[in-house]
């Protein structure tokens, strides 16, 4: 069938596509963009379900572009993990756009509208695209595509401090597209090709040889730079901070819940999909350096946050703690390990969307940014606010929420390992839940728990519906999803064996 | 046999969704509220009656939600004999204080969400009871902490607030050490299930000191135990009565339920044994009795003083199933049973002076029997059961423990007389002054004798006392009865004998 | 004992290095927001000199087939020049960006200071 067979480059036009047309479309009307981008992202949605159907079923597909057969031409590749991350970019974003519509209205100046959705499409067709794409120029292309024009994101609301939070965001992010581009010449140097499942045969050949073992750690440390700093690994996280707080928060949910996500799948795709798992396991051991990395985030990225008074700010550093969390599941490389650092991926998403959404709603409603003055908004914004405590439920990890399940594989991977780090490892999962504890109780408690100082704060006023339900869905998700994990896991847990198919 | 039914699934549901609905009806109508949560606890009651006949002809009633869940777990319940006992206690409490709290609560603020919450917590007790394997137990364990959280701060007051606060936290953080257990476990056994008398075979060496340690972190923590108790004497006494007597009777037996289900079907006797850890854990629970009842003679605030009585009492619960004999396991649930009534009735009567006299201080209790001679009567029997006189039912319990030490054997035994006699003492010490100072004094305060007319606590809170108080004395008198029909069977699975 | 005749027959990479360093310390130490920025944009250049070089092969010619070509004609790689067409294409959209925001802050700040904005920020 005709159309099945093109849904892998489906995926990421449809994104990009309507990135162009928002421009032309809104210049005729501006209201228009939004149900635009709606429709285009709910068909991307089922798109990424068809293809996740299709990849069930009938394995990895390969789909090469115009038809060169790699590895001279361009080849998508969409395994499992790929459309796994197509369906969570697609449904974040989905939520997104249909939350920008009010949010849009009231918080950006009318002449951003048209500028706001074709970024945000650009985004996203990245992202798409980086997903799914099998070669590593590509996937460098796809990363700058959505560095770009989330550089612009976060300053688009022409705010002094968020013009500052781009820049450097944007010095960051720039200094990672040349590691990545130095380490994607090495590679190249080496082998002669881009393709990665080709680079992964070639190199092979390369594993064993003296010299060219010292390239091979060089690139591998150029690219563990690169995308560590556009995941966000502590200590590279210094710009997402402000980025995070600063942007709008319809985007601050995309970035915090799947762009950093991105450089996470970069990372995975640089270890498990171009190096052989035994190459970055055993002979230089990557995999345990950016666990420790990565429980240091954790525990860092937590104690930041307890000191945060600015609510945004603070979810911000959370996210510095849960990208730890994924990069521990995914260094951690044994089953349970890597499934639940997948796994973690979206329920992360799921819950840190809702998380910003439901913050935005607040700054929207009341222009409230300091945790200290929350109190008394349970009453006034009921739906919101308990959206807000399941969604902070699953980042501690309590069940029946998603983030415990995926507490329960990281944990299960850390033990897996049967060594002393593995201990240290568990350790640091079960205080970094305990901490994330300390500050969402602490919003929890001000929002329910403590007398406003004003009367009138009470009074009931809701968030409006069209920003209200993707919060709520959101915040079902993370219900749902902890109920029946096994949706999600159908996908992780093939897409985790296939990359640890070496060990 | 195993039954498949979905039972067990109603009996948990009803309070959830009552609660929400309750919620929702308290903003038009109080009555309604409070008619909806009796109701929804009552449903559970029956629910759980029904059950009775099936378990009692030896089968096991199952209900599977999802297969293989997480990993291979599959999210599930089962009903055996023992969840049924507890099961049926607790929602029959639950009813009591439902009624006890629609006069109590009415001059407090923010009333529906503590209906809300005392039905959820409802609900994840038995659904804490009722999990077929650790896993699902933990998931209920957990949410009945954040549950009953909400309970604990209801006043919110910046000491309501403190106390929450060391609940919750140590709570998460016990919690995650069981959870810690939990995964050591499943990755050395791949199974969490929790009826078969002991999983853990083939596993050797110190892993299992580890396993015991974690597991039974969280479990203690939840029941109260020394050393682990810190939050419950401020956190009991700060909540409203109701809750305070829900928290005390039910949250701190669903820590004794999970602590001997984790050591009787996670370990089993057998393993246990191998393990020669009874001792220790005898000593713990003979410190907790030990300090548990010398701080409550310290106390002069009634509720608190009733909070560490609790402490002490798990730690007879925790001697009992730690002897790892049939008596001995046999005396830790008549004692949950008489502990579950008699706190019960304790803290509905410390609620009835607080909400009748303002009165929360034991010195100022002088005189109050004649003032209040229901809850005074109720607040003797239940404290001469705590101290464990005949014919009441803190004497039986008492009297299997002790027959369990003998089977134990003799250093055993004699140890725990010792522990026995001296925490009855001391029982006596801190119950029978505020009995005869009720009943006795006059209340001279000023030298004045004014008539004393009694003006006892509505109807509506001197029933569920009454009941409390009937049941202690007639359960005690049944005892020998109620022991053959219901607890030996219990026991004889829970063995495997 | 070193090696000179390596050393000096990599002439190239040293550039590069050399590039890549003076870019680094540019954006490190220089506290101009437009320096740091030429700084980075050195740095771009220093790796697309690294493509080229090493797509170059000694005595090539430019790939593009004239008159049915020959076997015995060299040409040179052409991915690594395609590569980095697309990649001086990211990295002058990327300068784009970076000069309006530049123009904007100091239009916010009235000062390009680095130092002086970390002040101004209270970060």
């Amino acid at each position: 069938m005709v159309g099945t067979s093109h849904l892998p480059i489906l995926v990421v036009l449809l994104p990009l596509v309507t990135a162009y047309i928002t421009p032309l479309l809104g210049w005729i009307d501006k209201r228009i963009c939004n149900p635009l981008v709606v429709v285009s992202m709910t068909l991307a949605f089922l798109a990424s379900l068809l293809l996740a159907r299709s990849v069930l079923t009938g394995g990895v597909i390969s789909y090469h572009m115009g038809g060169f057969a790699p590895p001279f031409g361009i080849e998508l590749v969409v395994d499992y993990f790929g459309v796994y991350m197509c369906i969570i970019i697609s449904f974040i974003t989905l939520m997104a756009a249909i939350y920008s519509r009010e949010y849009v209205a009231k918080e950006l100046h009318e002449s951003k509208t048209v500028p706001y959705y074709t970024l945000l499409m650009l985004m996203t067709g990245g992202m798409m695209g980086a997903s799914v794409t099998g070669d590593l120029f590509n996937l460098f292309v796809f990363f700058e595509i959505l560095s770009i024009s989330s550089y612009a994101l976060v300053a688009i609301t022409g705010k002094k401090v968020a013009i500052m939070a781009s820049y450097k965001y944007l010095l960051l992010g720039a200094i990672a597209t040349s590691f990545t581009l130095v380490g994607i010449a090495y590679l190249y140097i080496l082998t002669g090709t881009l393709n990665m499942a080709d680079l992964s045969v070639r190199l092979q050949s390369v594993y064993g040889v003296g010299g060219s073992s010292w390239t091979l750690i060089a690139a591998l440390a150029f690219f563990m730079v690169g995308y560590c700093i556009k995941a966000a690994l502590f200590p590279l996280h210094t710009w997402l901070p402000d980025a995070h707080s600063m942007a709008p928060s319809s985007i601050s949910a995309v970035l915090s819940g799947i762009l950093i996500k991105v450089g996470a799948l970069a990372i995975i795709r640089v270890l498990f999909n171009i190096f052989q798992p035994e190459f970055v396991v055993e002979t230089i051991p990557i995999t345990s350096m950016i666990s420790w990395m990565a429980a240091a985030a954790i525990i860092a990225g937590s104690l930041f946050a307890i000191s945060q008074t600015d609510i945004k700010r603070m979810l911000a550093y959370s996210s510095v703690a849960h990208i730890g969390f994924i990069i521990l599941g995914i260094g951690l490389a044994t089953g349970y390990g890597t499934t639940g650092g997948i796994l973690h991926i979206f329920n992360h998403a799921m819950a840190k969307g809702c998380l910003f959404l439901c913050a935005g709603a607040i700054i929207y409603k009341t222009g409230i940014r300091n945790i200290d003055d929350l109190a008394g908004l349970g009453n006034k914004m009921p739906f919101t606010m308990a959206a807000f405590t399941i969604a902070s439920l699953s980042m501690i990890g309590i069940p029946p929420t998603a983030g415990f399940v995926s507490k329960f594989y990281l944990g299960l991977g850390a033990l897996e390992t049967g060594t002393w780090s593995g201990w240290v490892f568990i350790g640091t999962i079960l205080v970094g839940s305990l901490l994330t504890a300390v500050f969402y109780m602490k919003v929890i408690n001000n929002i329910y728990f403590k007398e406003p100082l004003l009367r009138e704060d009470v009074q009931r006023d809701e968030t409006p519906l069209g920003m209200l339900i993707p919060i709520l869905i959101l915040a079902g998700g993370c219900v749902i999803f902890g109920l029946f994990p096994r949706i999600p896991l159908s996908l992780a847990e093939p897409a985790a064996k296939l990359f640890l198919g070496g060990i | 046999m195993i039954i498949v039914s979905c039972l067990p699934v109603i009996a948990l549901l009803s309070p959830l969704i009552a609660g929400i609905i309750s919620y929702q009806a308290g903003k038009i109508s109080e009555t309604a509220r409070d008619l909806i949560t009796i109701a929804a606890a009552i449903v559970s009651f029956i629910v759980i009656v029904a059950m009775i006949p099936t378990i009692l002809n030896g089968n096991t009633i199952e209900y599977i939600f999802s297969y293989s869940a997480v990993s291979t777990l599959p999210m599930a319940f089962r009903v055996g004999p023992f969840p049924l006992f507890l099961g049926l206690v607790i929602s029959f409490a639950w009813i009591l204080s439902a009624v006890y709290s629609h006069r109590y609560m009415e001059h407090l603020h923010s009333r529906n969400r503590f209906y809300l919450f005392m039905s959820l917590t409802l609900s994840a007790v038995i659904g804490t009871l009722f999990a077929k394997n650790m896993l699902v137990l933990f998931i209920f364990f957990e949410i009945t902490l954040f549950t009953s959280y909400v309970l604990v701060i209801h006043e919110e007051t910046p000491e309501a607030m403190a106390a929450g606060k060391k609940y919750l936290f140590l709570g998460l953080a016990t919690g995650l050490v069981m959870f810690c257990g939990i995964l050591l476990v499943y990755l050395q056994v791949g199974t969490l299930d929790l009826g078969k008398r002991g999983i853990l075979d083939g596993v050797h060496g110190n892993i299992l000191y580890v396993m015991l340690f974690t597991l039974l972190v969280g479990a203690l923590f939840k029941a109260g135990m020394f050393p682990l108790h810190v939050w419950l004497p401020s956190a009991h006494p700060i909540a409203p009565s109701p809750a305070s007597a829900i928290l005390s009777a039910v949250v701190v037996k669903e820590g004794c339920y999970v602590m001997i289900r984790i050591l009787y079907d996670i370990f089993g006797v057998n393993l246990l044994k191998t393990m020669f850890v009874s001792n220790w854990l005898i000593l713990l629970g003979g410190l907790s009795i030990f300090f548990g009842s010398a701080m409550a003679i310290r106390q002069h605030d009634l509720k608190t003083m009733l909070a560490y009585s609790t402490v002490s009492k798990v730690g007879y619960i925790f001697l009992g199933a730690a002897l790892l004999t049939p008596t001995g396991l046999q005396g830790a649930m008549v004692h949950i049973f008489h502990h579950l009534m008699a706190k019960s009735a304790l803290f509905f009567c410390a609620g009835a002076l607080i909400y009748k006299a303002g009165i929360r201080d034991i010195d100022q209790m002088a005189g109050i029997g004649k003032k209040m001679p229901i809850t005074m009567m109720v607040f003797t029997i239940a404290a001469l059961s705590m101290i464990g006189v005949p014919p009441l039912v803190g004497f039986a319990s008492k009297w299997y423990i002790v027959v369990g030490a003998l089977e134990a054997g003799r250093p055993t035994a004699i140890g725990f007389g010792l522990v026995l006699i001296l925490s009855s003492l001391m029982n006596a010490i801190y119950f029978i002054p505020i009995i005869i100072n009720a009943f006795f004094t006059g209340a001279s305060e000023n030298g004045e004798h004014k008539e004393v007319i009694p003006d006892d606590v509505p109807l509506s809170m001197a029933v569920p006392m009454v009941i409390l108080a009937i049941g202690i004395i007639v359960f005690g008198v049944l005892s020998a009865t109620t022991s053959v029909v219901v607890i030996k069977p219990t026991v004889n699975a829970m063995m495997g004998l | 004992m070193i090696n000179f005749e390596f050393l000096l027959g990599h002439y190239n990479y040293w550039a590069v290095i050399v590039l890549f360093l003076i870019g680094l310390y540019a954006m490190i130490v220089k506290k101009n927001l437009i320096k740091k920025f030429m700084g980075l944009n050195i740095m771009d250049t220093s790796i697309f000199l690294f493509y080229i070089s090493m797509g170059d092969v000694e005595g090539g010619v430019s790939p593009i087939i004239a008159h049915g070509g020959g076997s015995e004609v060299i040409y040179v790689n052409p991915l690594p020049s395609v590569l980095i067409l697309t990649a001086i294409v990211v990295a002058v959209s990327t300068t784009a960006l970076a000069l309006s925001l530049i123009i904007k802050i100091y239009e916010e700040y009235g000062t390009l200071d680095s130092e002086r904005l970390v002040e101004l920020m209270g970060w």
